[in-house]
Parts: C-alpha cells; structure tokens; sequence
C-alpha cells in the first residue's frame, strides 16, 4: 500500500510486540482515566458514561413520546370522543412528533455513535470529549425543560413542521410556538456539535491500519450522517431563527402582504426535514450491517457497494425536499424534479437490504434477539420503503397527501428503519455496557409484541387515508367509516407498547450498568468494539488488518490486553489517543485529551436556561445565563491549548511520533473547518431567502445605497481579512520559546473592528437607503443577513479579546498556535462572508 | 342519486370523474408493485435463511446484489417516473381559459365558495358546498384569507393547498352526478378536524336550473324570503355583522353567506345534517360541537327564539 | 477482498461524481423556478444534462476507471442515473 504521510509501513511488522510489558505502565493508564467520585460524576467527559447517559436520555424521550401516542389513540379509538381535549390533542400530537424527530431519533443514534465509535475504532475517545459532555448537557436539561411545557399547557401545537402563517404570531400569540422555536434551537447546537466530533472522530482518531476500506460500516454510516447534519441542520436552525425574528420584531419573512412568503418556510424547513429523516436511517442501517454480519456468522457482503449506497443516499436525498410541498402549486417541472429524485433515491436503500440479505444467504443465520429484530427491520422498512415510492408519484402523492397513508408509510420507516434496529442494536451491544446479558427468552417476545403491534396499529392506516382521513385531526365523524379501522389501530398501539414495556421489564431485571466487567462479545462480532476495554479503552491500539480483525485473528483480544500493540500505557501520564490520516489510518501524532470538568456542564445548562429565558420573556435571566454560559465556555476552552515539555511520543515499538500539532493537518483545524462549512451554509440559506422573496415579490425591492459604499465595505472587510493574516503571519516569524510581542493578538482584535465597523457601514446604508426590516421581506432578509454577520463578529471581540488575555499570560506560543489559528482563520473567513454577503445584496438585482 | 358521502369503497379508489380515475388505476398498479416487491423480498429473506443450498449460494454474492437492488429497481423505478411524470402533465393541462371557475377561499374552519363569470366576476356567493354540471372541466381557484389551508375531494381529484398571497388551481370534473365529501387538508389550528364540505355533481341542465334558482336573490332589488320573527331576531342579535343575507340588511362577509343556507346539505363546513335541530343545536352552543370556531355559542337565546331564527333560514334557499 | 468489485477505491471519483449530479439538480431546479413553465428551463436543463454526461465521462476519464464494477466506476453510474432521471421531467409534460 502507498503511504499517505510517509509513514513506512514496514514499521508495522514489529506489532505485536513480545517484550513484556514495564511493571506499572498498566496502573498509570488506569490512573490517567480514572473516574471521578461522588458528585464528580456529572463533570465526567468519558464517552462511556456520556454515551451512556446519552442513549439513556434519549430512550428516555422515546418513552415519554411514546406516551403521549397511546393519548392521541385513545382518544382516537372511536369518533367524537373526548378523552383529550381539541387543545390538548393538538398540543400532544405536536410534541409527539417534535420530540420523537429531535429529541429522539437523531440524538439516539449520535448517542450509539458516542458510546460505541470510540470502541470500534480502537480509539480511547472520541476528539473532543468535553464537547460531547456539553452536547449532552445541553440537550438533557433543555430538552426536560421543552417537554415540561406540557405540564403547563404551554407546549407548541403548530404541528412538528410548524408552518407559518399558522405559527407567526397573528395566528398563535401565545409563547407555545416560542417554546418549539427557541427550544428545539439549542438541541440543534447540540447535534451539530456533535457531527464535528463524529467527522474528526471517524476520519482521525481510527486504530492504525484501519483504512476507510476497513473501517466498520457504522463508522461509514455516521461520517455520512455527520456531514449531512452539517449541512442540514443549519437550513432549520436559519428558519427557525426567521420565524422568531418574525414573532418577536414583525420581520415578514413569511407575510406575503409585506412580500414575504409562507412558502419560504417549506422549502428551509423541508431542504432540512427531508434529508433529517435519513440522518436518522443510515446510522440504524449501519447498524444492522454489522449486526446481520454476526448473526449470519460471515463478512458483509458487497460492503464497497453498501458504502456506495450511504453516499448515494447522503447526497440525493437533498434533493427530494419539495415532495413534502407537491401539493403548493409549484412550477409543473420543478415538481417533477423532486419526484425523479425521490425515486432514484430509492436506488441505493434496495442496495443496502440486498446486501443484507444477501449475507443471510451467504452465512448460517444463528437465531437470536438481535437476529430477530434483523430480519423484522428489513421487512418493514422494505414495506416503508415501497410506500415511499408510491408517495414520490406526485398524481398518487395528490391523493394521499396529508392522509393517514402518509402516517402509515413514515412510521413503517421510521420503525423498520430506525426503531427496530435501535432495539436489536440495544440487545446485540448491550454486553458492553452491562454486567448481566439481557434476557434471550423476553427478548423473544418483546420483538413479536412490538412485530405484531405495528402491523396492527400501521397496516390499517393506508387504508384509513385512502378512505379520506386527513392527518393532524382530533377526532373524525361517525359518518366516514373509518371507526373500526381507528379502533384496530389503536389496540395494535397498546400492543406495540406492551412490548415496549416487557423490554423495561429486562431492563429492569437484567440490565446492570459496568465499565469493567462487562457481559461481552456475546453474539460473537467480529469488530473491535469487542476487545477487552477499561475506562480507558482498549489497553493498546491494535494494528488492525482487516474488516473483522476478531474473526480473523484470535489471539488478537489478549495481544491487545497484554500491551503488545500501540500506545499500551500513556506516553505523558495524560489521557492520550493516536491521531492518523483520514485514508489509511497512519499515525500521525499523539493527541492530549482532557480530563473530566465542571464548565462544559455549567455552559451546557446555562445555555439551556439562555434559550427558554427568551422563551418566556424573562430577559434579565435570559442576559444573565447567556453571559455565565460565555464565560463558562471560556474558562473551559482556558485548559486548552497549554504548551508542554515533552514533544514527542513512543506509541509503541520504539515509532515516536509529536505531541499535538498546529497547522492543516491537526484536529482542531479540522473541527473549525467543519464549523464554517455550517456557518457558511446559514448564510447560504439566508442569501437563498433573499433570493427567493425576490423572485415571488419582485415588487416590494427598493435600490441599493451606492456602489461607493459598497465598495467601502469591501475594502474595510478585505483590511479585516489582511489583519487576521498577518496576525498568522507575524507570530510565523518569532522562533518557538520566544515572546511574540503584542502585535500578534492586537492584529487579530484589529481585524474583529474593522469587521465591526464594515458592518456599522453596511447597515446605515441601508437605513439611510430607506430600507425598513419590518416593511418588507427584502428589508427582513437583508437585516437577517446583517444580525447574522453582527453575531459573528461580537463572537470574533470575545475571540479575539481572548486571545488578548491568553498571550498577556504568555500563553501564545510562536512559531504557530492553535488558538491563534482559530481566531484569525474565524475573523478571516467572517470577512469572507461579509463581503460576499454585501455585494450580493447590493448588487443584485441591480 | 343519493350516496353517501364517504364509506366504502374507499374514495381514492372510487373515482367519480377523469382526473380521479387516472390517478385510481395508478394507485392500484402501485398497490400491486407494493405487494409484488414485498412478496419477493419476504421470499428473498425466506430463502436466504431456510432456502436450499444452490439457491442460497445464488443469493449469497455480489451478483444477487446487482440485480436485485440494482437492476431490478432501475427497470421499476424508471417505468413509475414516467408514467407519473405523463400522467402529472394531463392533469395539469394548460387551462384554456373557456372552464368553469369556482373560487373557494379556506377560512379558519371553513369554505367561502364564489362562483364566477367569464370575466372574473362574482355571481353567485355560498359557504361549504359546490355545485358542478358532469362533464364540465371546471377549473378551481383555490385561496386562504388566513393560514395554509387544502382543498380535498377524493372522489373527484388529489389535492391542492391553499396557500395566503397566492392562488392555486385545482382542475376536477365529474362524471357522475353524486354528492361527494370534502376535507381541508392541512392542519390549520383549532378545530382543522371539523373542517370540510360537499361537492355536488348534477346532469348539466340541472345544475343550469340550480344555478339559475339562486341568482335573483342575488339581484340588488330581491328581498328574503319570509321576513317575520325569525328575521327580526337574526337582526337583533347581531348576525348581520358576520352573515350576509341578500336583500336584508345583514351583510357580514366575516362568516358564511346565508343567502341560500335552507338548501345546503350540511351545516357547520360539512359536519353536521342540515335540519332545524342541528340548526338550533349550532346557533345556540357552537362551541361544545366545533370548539375553537369562530362563531360564538349564542345561548343567551332561548329554544322558542333559536326554532324562530332556524326557521327564518330554513327558508333561504 | 471482494470478489467482483475491482480492488481500487476510488472515494474521491465518486463524491465528484456525486457533486455533480447536486450542481445539475440545484441549477435545473433553479432554473425551473426563475422561469417557471417556460420553455427555456426546459432548455436549461436540457443543456446542463449534456454537461453533466461530459463531465462525468471526464471524471472516469481522467480516473482511469476501467469497469462499472468499482467503487468509482458504480459510483459515476449511480451519478449519472441520477441525473438522466432528473432530466425527464424536463423532457415529460
């Protein structure tokens, strides 16, 4: 194989070691990853608990949803009953699926990401522990918070896709819509984050060897999954954020008499919503590429064409989104673009059930509870899938738009698709979290209750649409024969959570938290997740070799225990993994990770209280937690970045290799630029908004201030850009061990003014022009755009001031400094922006 | 013809007019690839488990997965998109400008029904029902006065929202003369669920006779129908303000027209029988029948007042 | 490794190719929307099919692909499907 950093391979022969291990090394691992005790706890960033805190929480909200169905269908088991009240089904049906979709899905899988990635990529961590501990906080206190709104009688009831007109403020006064709005806004900050550990986890962090054509196909599906919320998730986050600009300053982005449009909401919502869906698919289908390996007892087979079917499928289904809208009116054409591509999107899922299927032939199926849930997941997901076909025809679509035949096929989906593999993936990894094996004999019947309760509840509901029951109802008349079939359903609920409940139950009696003495490889997978693991992970990194390095070689579990592969105690006494190149997986550097703390669970709650203090309108404590919030973050970025002594690191067999990196090739370049590619994807969807009022209500447009003004921002944003250069630049030119000198820093805040004072141009000018943001939707989309490069900026003062206070304590090393690198690439690219952002809007159209 | 309104056959299935039957034969063959894939997928899994050795080996490589997830679906999924996308095209044939057109504006929670001359003009206002001659494209134009709202008739065609700032076009015909029920369709708040209508297909000169039956009272000089107690009272209490009655003072647009509500088929946008009971029973306490709705529980009025007022519409016809 | 599928992967051939099916879809559907019902999205469309095909017989080109069964050979396949089923629409009504 071809080197990709130079590293020699030859280097690889001498692993595994066969000197026996210094006496110690094994207790001094131990001690670097110890846990904390007591109340220490909660700061803990080891993704052992935080993943298991996270899948928790989020089988948690499932529960709690799942409660909230069992209402909507008694109350919907005969017509006109009153078992919950118009307000009050509107409201449950509303959280039932806003948390099922963002508090549920998409956290649940990142959740699995969390616990088992590190393991399957032989990895000690993931990049960014603390970050994963602020993700987590952040969306256990809010989303608690979100959910207790329904207590009183608070909660949003626009519907999960909360629509405007119905939700601005005209139509829903109260602050219900502002719960969902600012709420479900923090919990997209907590998935983001996460997509940038999962991005610089799998293609940096993997065991050497691993090459991305052996990596574990959850590993593929969730770099899938994280590049797609990165550019998802900011088109929801940009609406979300239009929609309460809207409520709370009369900005008519979605008015269409003030050259808004109602529409506009649609398309952001669904440019986000459809793509989400898969977002949460193809970890599951991930999943269960790894678990029918196991019970089938042989390797994957076609695993380059399932891969090529998670990036198939990444990329098409963003172009499906308006296939929720084939109703609106749009151009005949458009719409028939979004039916050509919702059928080609099907391509790739018929590749993946092949191969899985194709593995069962190919392999000796060992029957299990994993198994069963296999084999369960892609009948029904087949059936989902083939109802999806149906609906992506738009003359059928028509029809059954907005019908319970629309219930029935995303639930087919989402269940055969997400919630069975789930539930199979909670069997099949439970031994790495547990001390005792789940129950084989209630496992049976929890997959053959919650089976035969979702044909029951589901099955009769594309009959019910096609019978004209429209979706989002309360109850239904007497007249329209669709008792029965509403009944049935509704017994098939109950029968579904009856196996829910069971699986509790074995929870319950089995399930016995562990990080040590775990219950094991118990289905026999053949992946790393399965070695021996402390606190700390594997003992040492294994050189892996191939696709199912258990299966293939059998030692390898005890070399691993024994030290004889890389970094098999720590190098600094510090928590450590081995960073290596995306493609082959060449070690490249060591990377210090952080030790458990307190601030990423202060700024993740006080985070959350910022969010829902604006909810209510209680500013004061909304000003108060923002600022702890900062100043936490701050103080928890402050233990970062310190310079150390020793430079270099034996990994193993003599291969010494730096510690910590500056520059293109280190992780924390990597996870910025993930950063900016969803920053830039914000304004992306701003500038399409702007763009898009234009072309539905040319008529409100005024000109633009003049071209002297615009070319004086340009200027201004082009200086910012130079000072943050050079700020690079100079601490270049200082050898290391030397004081760089003011200048530095003081260029980086130089850059964060002029930022600040291009802006200060920018938008007199367009006052000055006669622009008024509460007039007209261009106004809107215009000052939308300017608050967003004024966030950016505000964030690019407190950058830079910090980085003014770091190098006052000496803390700026030359001749390159991650920090630094951060500030000045954050202020560079905010320039970037502005200045795209300004002569688009000034001159277009003219 | 008296049918019921919905029921069974379910209405997808059961067209009454050409852009529904197209839309029927699609939705079977669709039905049909639905069970014809999961009947080989569930065999695909049955074999692959408990099948025997030579065919197992078969499905057991790559090759199976070529054909089955690659070959197969292209040919099916290549077949679907066009036949959807021709299909798509004829029902959405560009409008010639010579159809029938209804205006129906969706309101929180119900249907403000015009129907239009040649020059886009109103000559005909009702709430909640639509009269079509068979045979006849009629073109809809379809508007919201406040939230997304969707025009829904599944017996005679899919549907389209109806959308604030915007007018979207639905084209239907009938076939058949029936009464066939409506729906709003997207979730507008409230009482969305109790929000729906009737559309009527009649032989065309009858609808020629239904239509010319209600325009005098359109005409600026007519006056109601048996004025009396009924009358006075609906003044009193204020209905003018949201109800228009032509050739009485009341003339709210706020509300649904009443000029013609003694021949409407249902009260209260679809869900209730039009009878003196429901009547009395929807003026008098609205609310516990469609809570949320924007008409207030009159239950100041006593029953002998409310049969007055009821009886008093009953008559306009 | 597989038996079938040709040893060489070819990750970077494939997301290209995929890029270039997205920018077909994202500038025939704006066109479609900036000129709606009008003959000339068709034409657009049309027009950009015809570079999409170009370059994506460029991009196996100059890749050096050699069979359909390969990871970037599939991969410009799968792209180049896609973008012949979101010119139908174009051509269809």
């Amino acid at each position: 194989m071809k080197s990709e950093t130079g590293f020699d391979h030859e280097l690889y022969r001498l692993f595994p070691t066969h000197r026996p291990r210094p006496p110690g090394e094994l207790e001094e691992l131990e001690k670097a990853w110890e846990r904390p005790r007591g109340w220490g706890m909660l700061t803990a960033v080891n993704n052992n608990y935080v993943g298991f805190a996270y899948v928790a929480t989020a089988f948690l909200f499932f529960l709690l949803a799942g409660v909230l169905a069992l209402g909507m269908r008694v109350q919907l088991a005969a017509p006109m009953q009153e078992f919950l009240s118009q307000e009050t089904y509107n409201q449950f049906f509303t959280m039932h699926g806003t948390i099922m979709m963002f508090l549920f899905a998409v956290p649940a899988v990142e959740a699995l990401g969390v616990l088992l990635l590190p393991q399957m990529l032989a990895a000690r961590d993931l990049p960014f522990p603390r970050l994963s501990a602020y993700a987590f906080w952040a969306y256990f206190v809010g989303g608690l918070l979100f959910f207790a709104s329904l207590f009183v009688g608070l909660a949003p009831d626009g519907g999960w896709f909360m629509y405007p007109p119905l939700t601005s403020t005209a139509f829903s006064p109260e602050i219900n819509t502002d719960f969902w709005l600012l709420g479900i806004g923090f919990i997209e900050i907590s998935a983001i984050a996460g997509a940038v550990e999962i991005i610089v986890g799998v293609l940096r962090t993997r065991a050497p060897g691993m090459t991305l054509d052996r990596m574990p196909m959850f590993a593929w599906a969730m770099l899938v999954f994280a590049v797609m919320i990165v550019i998802a998730f900011p088109s929801v986050i940009l609406c979300t954020l239009l929609l309460e600009m809207e409520r709370a300053f009369n900005w008519p982005f979605f008015d269409p008499t003030r050259g808004g449009d109602p529409l506009l909401w649609q398309h952001l919502f669904w440019f986000f919503g459809h793509p989400e869906v898969y977002i949460i698919f193809l970890p599951a289908a991930g999943m269960m590429s790894m678990m029918v390996a196991t019970v089938a007892q042989t390797p994957l087979v076609g695993y380059r064409l399932n891969v090529l079917a998670l990036v198939a499928t990444g990329f098409i289904s963003f172009g499906v989104w308006a296939h929720h809208m084939f109703a609106t009116g749009m151009p005949r054409v458009a719409t028939g673009y979004f039916s050509a591509a919702s059928m080609a999107v099907s391509l790739p899922a018929g590749i993946q059930v092949f191969c899985w299927i194709a593995t069962l032939a190919s392999g000796k199926i060992r029957w299990s509870t994993p198994a069963l849930f296999v084999v369960g997941s892609i009948l029904i997901f087949t059936m989902g899938g083939l109802t999806g076909v149906m609906v992506g025809m738009v003359p059928f679509d028509w029809q059954v738009h907005d019908s319970y035949f629309i219930v029935a096929h995303l639930h087919y989906v989402l269940l055969g698709g997400m919630v069975f593999p789930m539930f199979g993936a909670l069997y099949y990894w439970n031994g790495m979290t547990s001390r005792k094996a789940l129950s084989e004999r209630l496992g049976k019947w929890v997959f053959w209750l919650m089976f035969a309760g979702l044909h029951l509840t589901f099955l009769p509901m594309h009959l019910t649409g096609m019978m004209g029951m429209p979706r989002r109802v309360y109850t239904y008349l007497p007249d329209r024969g669709f008792d029965t079939l509403n009944l049935v359903s509704t017994i098939g609920a109950f029968i579904l959570a009856l196996g829910v409940l069971l699986f509790l139950v074995d929870l319950a009696r089995n399930f016995r938290f562990t990080t040590r003495d775990d219950a094991g490889n118990i289905y026999g997978g053949g992946t790393l997740e399965w070695l021996p693991t402390g606190l700390y992970s594997v003992r040492s990194i294994p050189l892996v070799r191939s696709r199912e390095p258990l299966w293939d070689d059998p030692g390898l579990a005890d070399d691993v225990e024994q030290g004889r592969y890389f970094l098999p105690g720590t190098a600094t006494g510090l928590r450590e993994t081995i960073i290596t190149s995306p493609v082959n997986a060449e070690p490249q550097y060591l990377q210090l990770m952080p030790g458990p703390s307190a601030f990423p669970v202060g700024a993740a709650v006080f985070t959350a209280f910022f969010f829902l203090s604006l909810t209510v309108q209680a500013y004061a404590f909304g000003v108060f937690s923002g600022i702890i919030a900062a100043a936490c973050v701050l103080r928890w970025v402050w233990e970062t970045d310190r310079p150390i002594q020793q430079t270099t690191a034996d990994i193993g067999a003599g291969i010494t290799v730096p510690i910590s990196i500056t520059g293109p090739s280190s992780h924390g370049w990597w996870a910025l630029n993930t950063l900016l590619v969803v920053m830039g994807m914000i304004a992306l969807m701003g500038v399409f908004s702007y763009l898009y009022l234009y072309g539905i209500h040319p008529e409100v447009w005024i000109g633009a201030p003049d071209l002297l003004q615009t070319a004086g921002i340009a200027a201004l944003l082009a200086l910012a850009f130079g000072a943050a250069w050079g700020s690079r630049e100079l601490l270049a030119g200082h050898e290391a061990g030397t004081f760089p000198g003011q200048a530095p820093w003081m260029l980086a805040m130089l850059g964060a003014a002029l930022l600040a004072a291009a802006l200060y141009v920018d938008v007199t000018g367009w006052q000055a022009a006669g622009l008024n943001p509460k007039a007209s939707g261009q106004g809107a989309t215009v000052f939308a755009l300017l608050a967003l490069q004024g966030f950016e900026v505000v964030t690019a003062f407190i950058m830079a001031a910090y980085l003014g206070y770091r190098s006052g304590r000496g803390l700026l090393t030359a001749p390159t400094n991650v920090t630094l690198d951060v500030v000045a690439r954050f202020i560079g690219f905010v320039a970037l922006q502005g200045i795209a952002i300004a002569l688009l809007l000034r001159l277009f159209p003219g | 013809m008296i049918e019921p309104l919905w029921g069974w056959p379910p209405p997808v299935l059961d067209p009454a007019g050409p852009y529904a039957e197209k839309v029927t034969v699609l939705a079977w063959a669709l039905f049909g690839m639905g069970v014809a894939v999961t009947a080989i997928v569930a065999a695909a899994v049955w074999v692959a488990i408990w099948g025997p050795p030579g065919l197992k080996r078969k499905l057991g490589g790559e090759k199976a997965v070529w054909i089955g997830g690659i070959a197969f679906p292209a040919v099916v999924l290549t077949v679907l998109l066009v036949w959807g996308l021709t299909l798509t095209a004829s029902l959405t044939r560009d409008i010639t400008g010579e159809e029938m057109r209804i205006r129906v504006t969706g309101e929180m929670w119900w249907f403000r029904v015009e129907y239009l001359d040649a020059d886009g003009s109103t000559i005909l206002q009702d709430a909640n029902e639509i009269h079509l001659p068979v045979d006849t494209p009629v073109v809809l134009e379809l508007r919201s006065a406040d939230v997304i709202h969707s025009f829904w008739v599944p017996h005679l065609s899919g549907k389209k929202d109806m959308i604030p700032g915007r007018t979207t076009l639905l084209q239907v015909e009938a076939r058949e003369p029936g009464r066939y029920g409506g729906v709003c369709a997207e979730y507008c708040g409230g009482p969305h669920a109790l929000m729906g209508f009737v559309a009527v297909a009649h032989e065309a000169d009858e609808w020629r006779n239904w239509l010319e039956a209600r325009l005098p009272s359109e005409a600026a000089t007519a006056a109601a129908q048996a004025a009396g107690r009924g009358q006075e009272l609906f003044m009193d209490s204020g209905c003018g303000a949201c109800h228009r009655v032509a050739g009485t003072e009341a003339n709210g647009l706020a509300g649904p027209d009443l000029t013609h509500v003694g021949s409407r088929l249902t009260l209260g946008a679809g869900i209730l029988p039009n009878n003196r009971g429901t009547m009395m029973g929807w003026i008098g306490d609205s609310q516990s029948i469609k809570p949320g709705n924007r008409m207030p529980s009159y239950n100041m009025l006593s029953a002998s007042e409310l049969q007055a007022i009821a009886l008093w519409l009953e008559q306009q016809e | 490794m597989e038996s079938g599928f040709s040893n060489r992967t070819d990750w970077l051939a494939a997301t290209l190719a995929f890029m270039i099916w997205a920018a077909h879809f994202t500038l025939a559907w704006t066109a479609s929307i900036v000129f709606p019902d009008a003959p000339v999205a068709r034409w657009i469309a049309a027009a950009l099919t015809l570079v999409s095909f170009a370059g994506l017989f460029a991009l196996w080109r100059w890749r050096g692909v050699e069979t359909a069964f390969s990871v970037a050979g599939l991969g410009i396949l799968l792209a180049a499907g896609g973008v012949a089923y979101d010119t139908v629409p174009a051509l269809i009504g």
